[in-house]
């Protein structure tokens, strides 16, 4: 070769180095970073050729289609924001959340079989189809929440305590998923906060209603039994912390039954520090405190504190739900749903099932127990506590004719302003079909605000409206 | 120069018919060995001695010779295609013309000829046969071709090609010279070495030739033999015709043996038939006729047949996948579950209903609107329950 050529030779045979190099590091190295990059509008365009597949709810209702323009597809919500909660949306701009973000692989078509057949899509330049989520949501019942509930800050759980299903899920205020783009920044910079879930994220004073929990454990330990004989004078000292009943009332002679049906807190300190801090925390994890709700969604862990911090007052207090105690209205509708379910909770769940393009079962949700806090026996005679409270306590505003409403109410006392009311329930008493929880902020007590509400939501899962 | 001639032609032991002919005339020797069914072989071989006996061999030279090969192996061809029961017919030949002391030849297929010289014979010609050409490219030694189970194919003969270009070979003939024609009846059975012996006997031609077809019978006779020997006797100027011929060509052999009828088709079919390759050649080749065009016709027929069975088996090919194929669409309004594409052909449906839904379309939510209005091609348990799920909806 002679010497000019030979150079040529050199010089090409680094170029194509530089190439090689290049290349393998864009492919290789590069490319994840490249994918997810925002200023790719490639993937936001290979994105919008996939038609995801549609949310249904369990009554058929759509909850998330797609129209079709030339080979895009743009996600809509018919439902608008009465879905928003738990079906989150589909942002090209702002990703994804809720239903949409968890299942995003199920929904794009990217998981399973669906995963494969993606290649043939892509080789016949055919839109590739994603699948479709059945959800257990009935709509009926979810609009009914939502009514109920109005335009309260607070929120609403429903499930079916022998499975898990969530029926409803409200929390308000929430927002409009078909405008996430446009509200995007004043979604997030408002103080009540829309884009969070309440039901499930949201952490509240439970008062009264955590005495669900401190009866069972009361119950199980045969600390007391519902006839067991009280006094109460107004009030009960305890670590030098003064406890006394909401409102100021005075009960005098009442057994255990009546002290949970009233609500009476004097007792229930009483009974709490009898039990002892580490009683009541382990009953507290036993329903589920302490742990992140065993869902696919996002949701807060309830808080109980750590007993070993806790002296005679913070017990007291922790005793009817106050203090350091919070808690999500999901949790609650959980233990009540142990209550309801001879005193299992089932794992709740909201997606029943992923279907594919001709509605062929791709996955299906198979209910599971979560935890069993009390024996049956104990959820019997709770369940007994709990209808009390409706037929003659502080919850018959609750009450359905016809239908024999159990509950308990809550009005937990907050620093600023009303208290917030509480409701926890579920019906038919002697075959539980529906609990519900709710919460309304800032508004008064459980029985007078709650549990009218919860009254519409069992009457829509019940079908009796 | 005279020349004295002899000829002897046997139908061998084993064969029926003597395919083999010959021509001898003063001056003019032609051995033919025929192939094809039917006694075509006799007619071939005779058809190119006929052909041949044309040629004068006091005026004719190597060109008239070969002109006359040509001739007889064109007329050899064109008989072949008019004739049903001739075709595939053809004929091996080896002529020698002797004039002014040479010797000219003219040669096609696996007759040989042999120069008797000076106590030597030599062999004149090249097989045109397939192991002979083996044997020249030395992938056959020459113990091997003559055991070998193809060794009668041969790769060249009048009546298989529309042209073909003989060998012609001249070479010097005297007195005392033989030449020896002769079909492979005779080369098959006897050596070269036991001819040579034969020859140089020095008997007269007639014995000569008589004494080689009794060899080749001795030798097993398996095939037709025919053997003509040619001697040079006398040089004067020019040359003097051979007082023992007539002044006509003599044809031979006079008797074929048996008649075709009963044993003819048996020992046609054991004969030689032309190397396929020789008639794949002559396949394209050959010209316009009665027989083309009846052939042409043939073709018609076939590619009729053949089109008609085409789209037999499309539409039955069409059927059965059709029958295969299902979607899901609606029936009077009602949801239902069908065999065979959507769509028809000349107002013909091609699918119907197998399973009728129990929901009207009208109540169904729009997102499966849209899919039952897509009429995607699935299989029958996918169309069943995507049919029985939309029964299901709420």
């Amino acid at each position: 070769m002679d010497k000019s050529l030979r150079r040529l030779f050199l010089i090409f045979t680094l170029m194509f180095l530089a190439l090689i190099v290049r290349l393998t590091y864009v492919q290789v190295w590069a490319a994840p970073g490249l994918k997810v990059n925002p200023s790719n509008t490639r993937a936001i365009e290979e994105e919008m050729k996939v038609d995801r597949g549609a949310i249904i709810s369990a009554d058929g209702v759509e909850l998330a289609v797609n129209h079709q323009q030339g080979e895009y597809f743009f996600r809509e919500y018919p439902q608008g924001d009465l879905t928003s909660p738990w079906l989150g949306y589909n942002s090209l701009q702002y990703g994804r959340a809720g239903i949409e973000r968890v299942y995003n692989e199920d929904l794009s078509g990217q998981s399973g079989i669906l995963g494969l057949t993606n290649y043939w899509d892509q080789i016949l330049n055919r839109p590739h189809r994603g699948a479709d989520l059945k959800l257990t949501i009935n709509m009926s019942v979810q609009k009914a929440a939502a009514n109920a509930l109005g335009n309260r800050k607070g929120a609403v759980v429903a499930l079916d305590p022998r499975t898990g299903a969530v029926l409803a899920m409200v929390s308000y205020p929430r927002y409009d998923p078909n405008k996430l783009d446009d509200l995007w920044k004043q979604l997030n910079s408002d103080p009540d906060t829309p884009l969070l879930n309440r039901a499930a994220q949201g952490l509240y004073p439970p008062g009264s209603v955590f005495k669900m929990v401190v009866a069972g454990a009361a119950l199980q330990e045969n600390a007391v039994s519902p006839d067991t004989i009280f006094q109460d004078t107004g009030t009960v000292t305890a670590g030098g912390y003064v406890v006394r009943n909401y409102g100021g009332n005075v009960y005098g002679s009442h057994d255990f039954a009546q002290a949970f049906a009233k609500s009476i807190n004097t007792t229930f300190a009483k009974v709490g520090v009898a039990l002892g801090a580490d009683t009541l925390a382990r009953y507290a994890g036993d329903f589920g405190f302490g742990e992140t709700p065993p869902w696919p969604l996002a949701g807060a862990k309830s808080v109980f504190p750590d007993p070993g911090t806790m002296d005679k007052a913070h017990v007291a207090q922790a005793s009817f739900g106050q203090g350091e105690v919070l808690t999500t209205p999901l949790e609650m509708a959980l233990v009540a749903s142990a209550v309801a379910n001879g005193g299992k909770i089932m794992k709740p769940y909201i997606v029943d099932q992923v279907l594919d393009y001709h509605q062929k079962v791709l996955e299906e949700t198979h209910s599971q127990t979560w935890m069993q806090p009390l024996t049956p026996e104990t959820a019997a005679t709770l369940k007994q506590l709990m209808i009390g409270v409706v037929t003659g306590g502080t919850g018959t505003s609750a009450a359905i004719s016809g239908v024999q409403v159990a509950g308990k109410t809550g009005t937990a006392e907050v620093e600023n302003g009303e208290p917030h009311a509480w409701f926890a329930a579920f019906a038919p008493a002697n075959d539980p079909q529906v609990v519900v929880a709710v919460l309304v902020e800032n508004s008064g007590t459980g029985g007078s605000v709650a549990a009218p509400v919860a009254r519409q939501v069992i009457s829509a899962a019940l079908g009796l409206q | 120069m005279r020349l004295r001639s002899g000829v002897a032609s046997s139908v061998g032991l084993v064969r029926h018919v003597n395919e083999d002919s010959y021509l001898v005339h003063n001056g003019l020797y032609v051995v033919c060995d025929g192939m094809g069914g039917a006694r075509a072989g006799e007619v071939a071989s005779e058809m190119a001695c006929r052909a041949l006996s044309a040629v004068d061999p006091v005026s004719s030279g190597p060109a008239e010779l070969t002109e006359a090969v040509k001739e007889a192996n064109r007329a050899i061809v064109e008989r072949s295609m008019d004739e049903a029961r001739l075709r595939g017919m053809g004929t091996t030949l080896t002529a020698a013309m002797v004039r002014d002391e040479s010797l000219i030849l003219a040669h096609v297929g696996d007759s040989r000829a042999y120069l008797f010289h000076a106590g030597k014979l030599t062999q004149l010609t090249e097989d045109h046969s397939w192991v002979a050409e083996m044997m020249r490219r030395g992938e056959l030694t020459p113990l091997e071709a003559a055991i070998h189970p193809h060794r009668s194919i041969i790769t060249k003969a009048l009546g298989t090609e529309a042209e073909l270009e003989p060998d012609v070979i001249t070479v010097s003939f005297g007195r005392g010279d033989r030449v020896i024609l002769c079909s492979d009846g005779l080369t098959g059975m006897v050596s070269d070495a036991d001819i040579a012996r034969i020859v140089g006997r020095e008997e007269e031609p007639e014995i000569t030739a008589s004494l080689l077809v009794q060899a080749a019978l001795a030798g097993g006779g398996e095939d037709n033999v025919t053997v003509v020997v040619v001697k040079g006797v006398a040089d004067p100027e020019g040359l003097e015709p051979d007082e023992h011929l007539p002044p006509e060509p003599i044809f031979g052999p006079a008797d074929r043996g048996l008649p075709a009828t009963e044993k003819g088709v048996i020992s046609a079919l054991k004969g030689r038939h032309p190397a396929a390759a020789v008639r794949e050649r002559l396949g394209g080749k050959r010209p316009s006729s009665d027989g083309a065009r009846r052939w042409s016709r043939r073709r018609w027929i076939v590619l009729a047949v053949v089109v008609v069975l085409v789209i037999v088996i499309a539409i039955a090919a069409f059927s059965v996948v059709n029958s295969a194929i299902y979607y899901v669409g609606t029936s009077d309004g009602v949801v239902a579950l069908f065999r065979g594409l959507p769509g028809s052909i000349l107002g013909l449906s091609l699918s119907h209903v197998i399973e009728q839904g129990s929901i009207g379309y009208d109540s169904l939510a729009p997102y499966l609107k849209s899919r039952i209005d897509a009429h995607d091609l699935v299989t029958k348990e996918e169309g069943q329950t995507f049919l029985r799920s939309l029964s299901m909806v709420p």
